[in-house]
């Protein structure tokens, strides 16, 4: 396929970057066309991650070209990228969440007037705030949020926030990094309305996701990248997920996940009226060994909300809590696991793993008694070989069992908080958003640590806002919306509408 | 700026002049705090016949004044999340500079200028250590606070500087205008005038940038190195002229001078509503936590409380006013997120 010269917007030809001991990025070349939504797709590590940096000029190059209309241009720093129209909304979230929108579209580039002679300048927030406004609204009309710090304002403002402060700086090219990660479902929908919009203005949207079916909704041309190479480039009718997935991970994996049947033994946990005021309302439920039970719903529909009070994260106004059999009273985490019930929390970084500790300190912090010898004197030895009991058991990649679990992939990090659980023998596991942000692969392999958890008798209860994976492992499945539980479906029940239909309330 | 609202978006044409205004945001931290105070000097009223008179209440003034000059500086320091442990020992080895100076009969406006080279010297000298050498800004300059009050130790031999006072350096510490004390005006200029820094210039705003977010600031093209310089310079700049107007002040520079000035300092912008954590500070809210720190220092002298309960009762202080803070500041995030919620139920 042949494309015109003036089409391709930008163009990079043997982009290689080299780090201590990684070849990051080897002979990385592509096209970007004008108003095309280019999608970037590949594992952790797959190095979309360093490409975007070098575009947007956080990082330099080792070799390669880079044309932007043709021209060979070098970028240092971002101010450079976003003179020559490249802005780049990253992954993490970029704002400052004490300023406000205005103050942080223009952070760094603040429009001022001399008041005192040349020297003293001020800032001229009437016309960083008329052009903030006049963006902004091409998203919202309302602009009452504008002066209040971003911190409080919701995931999809924010988002819509660094898009207009990337579109502030005149740009031509967008990249956007994972923009979906922070959304709920419906609120993914309106991002990619403006997307659109972006789009149909004529701006080139370079678009990184792990979340394949969204490419299919937005993208012209699909890129995938493995290894620090790009794979191929693929117009959109020309593919599927299970042809990208197979060229992402360089092999064929089944893209359907689905549990065996396990015998069903007696229930395990069982919850009834539960209520925290303002926030969950009734919640009854129940999990029975050798089950996978999953939680639908929103973001904000209480579900994370649920999980943390049935282990006594949250405080509860009523609710009853039966493990076994035995009416179990929990007003803490502790309580929780000396019952029997363990929470892999949604948050690796802030509430699961303690990152500066080591693999085997994470594997056994939770039930440290069992390492305890004579005078409270851990006994290092066994730590040991526990740790490394469990790192080989679950394929946990690690040099060894004393590196800090910072230096460990997302997979991998959710490896070994799924053996510190393990190590308390729980009756029941809770998984909140168990395969956030790891890639294809990985995933792979915790569905089958879940499946292998349950297979050898236990329970789980588990939320996920992806709903392939959710109908995919789930028995059975309770949709979450507005605090209180709305419907149950069991798995031949379940389809993707149905709990769509409930969980966004079109029941009522 | 927070209060105002946001429509019409334009506001009739504004001159030169106007730009040089000073936004005074009276939120509702500033308010509380000027509640305290006027509850403080009520109560005082009627205790003492002698707190609420014209005398006595410039006196607090002139107290506070050191203390609420170094806080200034502390309040774009802890703004940033950092921490200038420092300045204390910089009010010392500055005014000592200046006094040393002066008994060598340099000039004066020499012997200030030499003073407060020493002092932003210092405090770059902080800044990059802890840019540089990667050194949290607390280690950074508890090393510094021990290291620079050593210096002015062996410098004088532990002997304190004398006989350097002449009439116009007198002025500085001890002259009045229009009966007010010279170092309570230079306090209030310097309000002014960073106030506008803070508040209207690029750097004010970085500076609070940098304590909500690094990565955003740094993702934004801003120079964090550099940036963090400054601001420990511009606190070592602000120490020194502190230190120079005590010279002044005490005729004789101790080689204890400003001992533990930094905490009074830290503890006044924090009664002020300026966040350790960073990305969040008011100025006016620093100048309202020095008098009320002095305030209630004169009191208790004035009601003959035993001097050994007033750092007692600051410690109590300190707590109150950052729990009325934490749980002020929780409320309204708490607010902001049930709005977000109501708002993505509507759509």
């Amino acid at each position: 396929m042949t494309v015109e010269e003036d089409q391709v917007l930008l163009s990079l030809s043997g982009i290689t970057k080299r780090f201590p001991g990684v070849l990051a990025l080897e002979n990385v070349s592509l096209d970007v066309r004008k108003g095309e939504v280019l999608a970037l797709v590949g594992e952790n590590g797959a190095g979309k991650s360093t490409l975007i940096k070098i575009l947007s000029g956080l990082y330099s190059k080792d070799s390669g070209e880079i044309r932007v209309r043709g021209k060979a241009v070098d970028i240092n720093g971002t101010k450079e990228a976003q003179a020559l129209g490249i802005s780049t909304i990253f992954q993490e979230p970029s704002l400052a969440p004490h300023l406000s929108a205005v103050q942080n579209v223009y952070l760094g580039r603040e429009l001022v007037k001399s008041v005192v002679g040349k020297a003293v300048r001020a800032m001229n927030e009437k016309e960083m705030y008329l052009e903030t406004a006049r963006l902004y609204q091409k998203f919202f009309p309302s602009v009452e949020d504008l002066h209040r710090p971003v911190g409080e304002l919701d995931a999809l403002k924010n988002r819509v926030i660094e898009i207009v402060k990337a579109l502030s700086v005149d740009c031509s090219v967008v990249i956007m990094d994972e923009p979906t990660a922070a959304l709920a479902e419906h609120e993914r929908e309106v991002l990619f309305d403006f997307i659109r919009l972006l789009k149909a203005q004529g701006v080139s949207i370079i678009y990184v996701s792990h979340h394949l079916r969204e490419l299919f909704l937005l993208a012209d041309r699909i890129t995938v990248m493995r290894d620090g190479k790009n794979v191929a480039t693929v117009n959109k009718e020309d593919t599927n997920i299970d042809h990208l997935v197979s060229m992402m991970v360089g092999r064929e994996i089944s893209n359907h996940i689905v549990k065996e049947k396990v015998p069903l033994g007696k229930v395990v946990l069982e919850v009834s009226d539960l209520n925290r005021r303002g926030v969950l309302k009734d919640i009854n439920f129940h999990v029975k060994q050798g089950e996978i039970v999953g939680i639908a719903g929103l973001a904000g529909s209480g579900r994370t909300e649920t999980v943390r009070a049935v282990v006594g994260a949250d405080p509860i106004h009523s609710g009853k809590v039966v493990v076994d059999g035995r009416p179990r009273r929990i007003r803490s985490p502790r309580d929780a696991i000396q019952a029997g019930i363990g929470l892999l929390p949604e948050n690796r970084k802030l509430h699961g793993a303690l990152i500066e500790l080591t693999v085997s300190q994470n594997i056994t912090v939770a039930s440290i008694k069992r390492i305890l010898g004579q005078r409270f004197v851990l006994k290092k030895r066994k730590e040991t070989l526990i740790a490394e009991d469990y790192v080989k058991r679950l394929g946990i990649k690690t040099p060894h069992v004393n590196q800090k679990v910072r230096f460990l992939s997302g997979g991998n990090q959710q490896k070994v908080i799924l053996a510190k659980w393990l190590f308390t023998q729980p009756k029941v596991l809770i998984f909140d958003e168990p395969t956030q942000g790891i890639d294809v692969g990985a995933k792979v392999e915790v569905y089958n640590l879940i499946a292998e958890f349950v297979r050898d008798g236990g329970a789980v209860l588990m939320v996920s806002s992806e709903l392939p994976e959710l109908m995919g492992l789930s028995d059975r499945i309770y949709v979450m919306h507005k605090g209180r539980f709305v419907c149950e479906f069991s798995r031949e029940e379940a389809t993707e509408e149905n709990i769509m239909m409930y969980a966004s309330g079109g029941h009522e | 700026m927070g209060n105002q609202s946001p429509e019409p978006i334009v506001q009739p044409d504004s001159d030169r002049l106007k730009s040089l205004r000073i936004p005074l945001r009276i939120d509702g931290q500033i308010i509380g705090l000027i509640i305290f105070l006027a509850v403080i000097m009520i109560v005082m009223s009627f205790a003492s016949e002698h707190f609420l008179t014209y005398i006595n209440l410039l006196n607090i003034l002139q107290q506070a004044a050191f203390v609420m000059i170094l806080a200034f500086g502390m309040t774009f320091v802890l703004s940033t999340g950092g921490i200038d442990l420092s300045v204390g020992s910089i009010v010392g080895i500055s005014g000592g500079m200046t006094a040393w100076l002066l008994y060598h009969d340099v000039n004066m406006v020499m012997a200030v200028i030499g003073g407060m080279i020493v002092g932003t010297a210092v405090g770059i000298v902080n800044g990059l250590v802890i840019t540089k050498l990667g050194i949290s800004p607390f280690i950074a300059t508890l090393a510094m606070m021990i290291i620079a009050r050593g210096v002015l130790y062996v410098w004088t031999g532990a002997i304190p500087i004398r006989e350097y006072m002449s009439s116009s350096f007198t002025f500085l510490g001890q002259g009045r205008i229009l009966n007010i004390q010279f170092p309570v005006i230079v306090a209030a200029l310097l309000l002014l005038i960073l106030l506008f820094v803070y508040r209207r210039m690029r750097f004010g705003r970085h500076v609070l940038a940098l304590g909500s977010s690094e990565e955003a600031v740094r993702i934004s093209g801003i120079k964090v190195d550099r940036l963090r310089i400054k601001v420990y310079a511009l606190s070592g700049l602000i120490a020194a002229i502190a230190g120079i107007l005590l010279a002044s002040r005490l005729t004789t520079v101790h080689p204890e001078m400003g001992k533990n000035y930094e905490l009074e300092a830290i503890a006044a912008a924090i009664i002020g509503g300026t966040s350790l954590a960073g990305g969040k500070g008011s100025l006016v809210g620093t100048a309202l936590g020095a008098i009320i720190l002095f305030m209630i220092k004169n009191a208790m002298n004035l009601l003959n409380v035993h001097p050994y309960w007033e750092t007692i009762v600051v410690g109590v202080i300190i707590l109150v006013a950052v729990t009325v803070n934490i749980w002020g500041g929780s409320a309204r995030i708490r607010l902001g997120s049930r709005k977000a919620l109501k708002e993505v139920k509507q759509s």
